[in-house]
Order: C-alpha cells, then sequence, then structure tokens
C-alpha cells in the first residue's frame, strides 16, 4: 500500500513537471509572443512617440501578442544597459526600438545575444545581423505631400487666411539628418507645385521648448508673411500649431493626426505612421513572413506615410486642393514623381 | 538681412518678441537675486518655475481663471523653494547640490503627476485656458513710439516693476539692510539681534513667488499648454543675468535685456529667408552674447578692482 502510493506520487509528480513543461513550451511558442517597446523618449508627445504606442497596444489588441512598454527618457547614456537588460532577461521575444539613437547599441547587442530578435524602426542601418530586421519610413515621400499641399494652400484664393504672398515655413526640432529629409521633401514638394514659392526653414534647438516654437512660428506669419507652416517639433511642435491658430493661420501637424487639437487652423498631417509599421513587422512575424536581417523603405504603398483625411479635411480644404493632392498621390505611388532624399 | 532687422526695431514689433522673452528670465532672476544676498546661489530656480507652469495651469484650466492658476503657481514654487531652504538652513546640505536635485525632482514630479491626472507623459493642452491678459492702453496704442508701452502681458509689466520693486525693497527698507548684513556677515548680524533664520526664508519665499510668476507665464502667458521640460533653461539664464548684473537689480535688468534682444534676433535670424548660417550658430547668438558680456564685465570690474591697489603699492615703493 505504502509501496503504491510512492508510486502514484512519483507517477503526479512525473505528470506534473511534463505538463508544466508542455504549458510553458506553448507560452514559448508563436500564441503568445511577447513584445517590448523601449522608447528612447517619452510618451504623451501627442506626435511619434505616441504614434508608436498605439502600434503595440493595437498589436497587443488585435494579434493577441503580449505587450510591454518602456520610456526610455532623453538621457541617451541610460539606453544602452536598458536594452542590454531587456536582452539578458530573455523575457522578450521581439526587442523594438526607434531611430538612429538606438541602431548602434542594438547592433551590438545582436551579436552579444544572438537568440534574441530585434526591430530596429526609422532609422537606417547600414549593416544588419541576421535577428535584427530594420525599417525606414520614407518621410522624405510624406513630407513631399506636405510641401505641396501648403504650396496649393499658399496660393489658394479660396481660403479665407491665406494671404498672396507665396511663403511657407517650415519649423522644426533641429539641424539633423532626419529632420532634414523632412525638409527636403517639404521643399521639394512645394517647388513641384510652384516653383516660384519661398520656403522658410528653421530649427526649435531640442524636443521641449514650446514657446520658443512658438515664438518663430510667430515670426514667420508676422514678420514674413508666411501663411502655413510645416510642424515637425515632437512636443515642442504643440507651440508651432498654437501660433497658428492664434495668428488666424495654418499649419500642418507631423506623425500622427493632429487635426484635431485647432481644427479649422491644422488643415492636415503629414502621417508618419509608425504605429503601423510596428504593427505590420509583428503581424509579418508572426506568421513567419518577415525577412529577418534586412532594411526595408515603407512609404506610402505600405500606407506607412501620407497625409491625414479625416473629417476635419474634408469640412476644411477646399475640393480644388483636394483634387490636385489625389493626383499629386496618386503620381507618387505609381512612381511618376520621384522624390530625392539624401538618408535613402 | 540687416535692413529686415532694422525695420524691425522701426516698426517696433522687436520690443515685444524681447519684452515677452524676457520677462520670465527677469522675474527668475530678480528671484534669485533675493537667495543670492543671503548668500546662496539658487540653482533650483528652473525646478521652481517648472513646477509653476505646471500647477498653473491645471488650476487655471479648473477654474477658468488665470489668476487663480497664478496663485496655485506660486503657492507651488514657493513650496519648491521653502524645500530647498530647509535643506540648506536646516540640514546644511550643499546649496549647489541641493539645488540640483530640486531641478530633477521637478522635473520629474510634473511628469509624473501628468501621468497620474492626464494619462500622458510628454504635454497637456487643456480646454477651457484662461490666458493672462494683454495690456491695451488706450491713448497710447496709437501714438507712435510711445504705442510701445502698449500691448504686452500682465507679467511683462510685472517683470518691469519687480526690478524697481527690489530695488526699493534692497536700498530703501530696514528688510533690505538686513538681508544684505545676513547675506554679508551672518555673526555679525547676528550679534545686533537679526533673525537671521527668518531673513533667509523670508527670501527664499519671495523667490518662489517670483519664480511662480514667472513659470505661470510660460504655461499660460506664452502658450497656453504645458510641455515636459518647458522651461528650457530660463532659470539657469536667469543664473547667468544675475551675474551680468553684478547682483544689482538694475544691472539685472540690463542684463536681461540684452540677453532679450539677442534671443529676439536670433530668432527673426533664424526665420529670415534664404539665408547659409549654419542654424546651430544662429542658436547659440544669445549665449555668445551672454557669455561676451559677462566677460567684459568681468574685466571691467577687474579693472576697477585693480586700479587703486596699484596705486597704494606704488606710493609704497616711492
Amino acid at each position: 500500500m505504502r509501496k503504491n502510493s510512492k508510486i502514484f506520487l512519483t507517477a503526479a509528480a512525473v505528470m506534473m513537471i511534463v505538463t508544466s513543461g508542455t504549458v510553458f513550451a506553448e507560452s514559448d511558442s508563436g500564441e503568445n509572443l511577447s513584445v517590448v517597446l523601449y522608447a528612447n523618449g517619452s510618451f504623451g508627445d501627442n506626435a511619434y512617440f505616441d504614434g508608436n504606442k498605439e502600434g503595440v497596444l493595437r498589436a497587443e489588441e488585435e494579434l493577441g501578442i503580449k505587450a510591454k512598454l518602456i520610456e526610455g527618457g532623453s538621457e541617451q547614456a541610460d539606453y544602452k544597459p536598458a536594452i542590454e537588460a531587456l536582452a539578458a532577461s530573455g523575457e522578450y521575444d521581439i526587442i523594438v526600438t526607434l531611430t538612429g539613437k538606438t541602431s548602434d547599441i542594438v547592433l551590438e547587442l545582436a551579436d552579444k545575444y544572438p537568440e534574441q530578435d530585434f526591430f530596429v524602426m526609422d532609422t537606417t542601418m547600414n549593416e544588419v545581423r541576421p535577428n535584427i530586421f530594420n525599417s525606414m519610413y520614407n518621410q522624405c515621400e510624406g513630407s513631399f505631400l506636405a510641401g505641396a499641399f501648403a504650396a496649393l494652400v499658399t496660393s489658394s484664393t479660396e481660403l479665407e487666411n491665406a494671404n498672396p504672398e507665396k511663403v511657407i515655413g517650415f519649423v522644426g526640432i533641429m539641424d539633423s539628418p532626419t529632420i532634414n529629409d523632412f525638409y527636403d521633401g517639404y521643399e521639394q514638394g512645394a517647388h513641384y507645385v510652384d516653383s516660384e514659392v519661398e520656403v522658410l526653414k528653421s530649427y526649435i534647438g531640442d524636443s521641449t521648448n514650446a514657446p520658443k516654437a512658438k515664438e518663430l512660428a510667430m515670426a514667420m506669419y508676422n514678420s514674413q508673411n508666411a501663411d502655413i507652416i510645416f510642424n515637425v517639433g515632437a512636443s515642442a511642435g504643440l507651440g508651432t500649431l498654437e501660433a497658428g491658430n492664434e495668428a488666424g493661420k495654418y499649419t500642418i501637424g507631423v506623425d500622427i493626426n493632429q487635426n484635431g487639437i485647432y481644427p479649422g487652423s491644422v488643415l492636415t498631417s503629414m502621417l508618419k505612421n509608425s504605429g503601423s509599421g510596428i504593427y505590420n513587422a509583428i503581424a509579418l512575424y508572426q506568421k513567419g513572413e518577415l525577412e529577418m536581417g534586412t532594411s526595408q523603405l515603407w512609404g506610402i504603398k505600405e500606407e506607412c506615410i501620407g497625409l491625414a483625411e479625416d473629417e476635419l479635411y474634408d469640412e476644411y480644404v477646399p475640393d480644388s486642393i483636394k483634387e490636385r493632392m489625389e493626383e499629386i498621390t496618386e503620381n507618387l505611388v505609381n512612381g511618376e514623381i520621384e522624390v530625392r532624399s539624401e538618408l535613402y | 538681412m540687416f535692413r529686415f532687422l532694422f525695420q524691425q526695431v522701426l516698426n517696433l514689433s522687436i520690443f515685444t518678441m524681447v519684452f515677452k522673452l524676457v520677462a520670465p528670465v527677469l522675474l527668475a532672476a530678480i528671484g534669485g537675486l533675493f537667495c543670492g544676498k543671503v548668500g546662496v546661489m539658487n540653482i533650483g530656480l528652473e525646478g521652481a518655475m517648472l513646477v509653476s507652469a505646471f500647477f498653473s495651469i491645471v488650476v487655471n484650466a479648473m477654474t477658468g481663471n488665470w489668476f487663480f492658476g497664478i496663485l496655485a503657481g506660486c503657492a507651488a514654487s514657493v513650496f519648491i523653494c521653502l524645500m530647498l531652504a530647509f535643506f540648506i538652513f536646516k540640514y546644511k546640505a550643499h546649496h549647489i547640490v541641493s539645488g540640483f536635485a530640486i531641478n530633477t525632482f521637478a522635473s520629474a514630479i510634473t511628469v509624473f503627476l501628468l501621468q497620474v491626472f492626464f494619462g500622458s507623459s510628454g504635454s497637456y493642452q487643456p480646454a477651457g485656458v484662461q490666458m493672462i491678459p494683454v495690456v491695451n492702453i488706450p491713448v497710447l496704442e496709437n501714438i507712435p513710439v510711445v504705442s510701445l508701452l502698449s500691448g504686452h502681458s500682465f507679467i511683462v509689466w510685472i517683470a518691469f516693476l519687480s526690478v524697481i520693486l527690489c530695488s526699493i525693497v534692497f536700498y530703501k527698507t530696514p528688510f533690505g539692510a538686513h538681508l544684505m548684513a545676513v547675506g554679508e556677515n551672518v555673526q555679525a548680524a547676528r550679534s545686533v539681534g537679526i533673525n537671521d533664520l527668518k531673513i533667509k526664508y523670508v527670501a527664499f519665499i519671495i523667490c518662489g513667488i517670483l519664480c511662480g510668476i514667472g513659470g505661470a507665464f510660460l504655461s499660460t502667458g506664452t502658450t497656453s499648454m504645458f510641455v515636459r521640460d518647458m522651461t528650457a533653461g530660463n532659470g539657469f539664464i536667469a543664473l547667468a543675468v544675475i551675474s551680468l548684473g553684478n547682483s544689482k537689480p538694475y544691472g539685472v535688468l540690463r542684463g536681461g535685456l540684452i540677453f532679450g534682444f539677442a534671443n529676439a534676433i536670433a530668432i527673426l535670424i533664424e526665420t529670415y529667408p534664404g539665408l547659409t548660417i549654419p542654424s546651430q550658430f544662429i542658436q547659440a547668438i544669445p549665449y555668445i552674447v551672454t557669455i561676451l558680456m559677462l566677460s567684459i564685465h568681468t574685466i571691467q570690474n577687474n579693472r576697477k578692482m585693480m586700479g587703486p591697489v596699484k596705486k597704494i603699492s606704488g606710493s609704497v615703493n616711492g
């Protein structure tokens, strides 16, 4: 009897170990992919980082993955130890990082942790590893649309707050390759529509100084007769949008749909839909169709870039401009217009 | 380009910009001056302003009244300054170190509260903010040149008034004399029965109020939003302006105006079409000017100090 119970207990223990083992294995396989987004900044900017966050949360809801969000803040020295800790923990199937500020770190860690998969979004990497997927959004293409739109607005006679001077503005975060890529596209787009349009350019200097962004935008409106400004200013850019509203002029939002912040003043937004980018990458990875170890450029065709055409856009933008924009977008998609970028 | 700048000066539009840029710096600098007089270099100006910027817009949005907003901002800022004073005077913490701690704390607590109450950690743009009013003076605004005095925010006037009041308090009141005495020599002040601790705390409270007004101006006067770390170095510029002004109220005013002008010119140049000057250089203009002025000022001061010394040594030799 005693012997029997011992055998029984042993058998039960073995069963438990086996079952727990299978349970463990199950959670590790594709069903419950666990993804961590490491943002080298902070959420709540109503723009770039919020867009990325949205994408990961959408994937959690629709694809049934386990998502975790981490805010790295603005201290660059923190990024490497934080990302390394994530890789070393082995808790996550995919670590998603953003922008060129993290690409070198990931490149180094990819060698050290070959079992860990990384997504590096929104930057071009010259070399990748088999466990890295890299994608760049074609912001130059999107800015081209914004520039064409701005040029149409400044020459418009239908929009009551557009003045006769053909001057448009650009307020960016800082003089960096990525921000200048936005500008390059913007200028090309504006000159595609009308080569006489003058494009003003200025930089805030950092991503939080909203009062300064507002001052710069105000100077463009009041001293240079600009009537529309493209805001590429992260959190500080909210100051640019406010200036547009206060001056009774127009602005173009950036990254996510900012049209609703000042309806009628923010006419449209250049969507750098980094959320869909991450979502698509995770979905492809889940299906096993993502080509790891590659670097890809995603643009209008992949629906990662475009203008925000919502009901506010319908309400405030004249039909003539809408029609022209459709035409230009079509030409961009079918390759009749080529946007030159220095980055890719 | 120079013609354009000159035009801006002529049609006075540059002054509106200068005053707007100068007001927060000036308020913080005068606040810092009070702390300076009792012998503390208050690094925490930045943090005090940031906290005020946050609380003023929150209360402003809740009550729909700009004045309550400023009051709340001042209260928060005074709290921060008293905390700093407490560390320094009660626990003898080093004032630079604790000042930095205060700044880090302010930056973090505003983001934390933003996250807890508004679910965002980067910015807060409430509806229903009543902006601090602009003072338009009915008759003056139509007269050329004199119209310069009209159309500025209420806070701009407070900022300039604070300079005058500060000068009166420093040089015309017993409190001012006590303040200097405590700063120059605590032992001597104590020996004549001055309660030095009380004076020090009062100086920090005044500093808190002034920083509070400056911070409220940033979030509810120039813009109507709060963005994390939106003070963007204004507090540190205020410290530079204090040294530039030789720790005298009117000197601070002069220093502040120089910085404001440099900043306004940088903004105008930055937005001027077709310029090939690197933007990094343009952005550095205000700081370069500040450093230049500071150096010139130091050299002048040294000359003044060295002058009589040389004479004395000369007479000894002779």
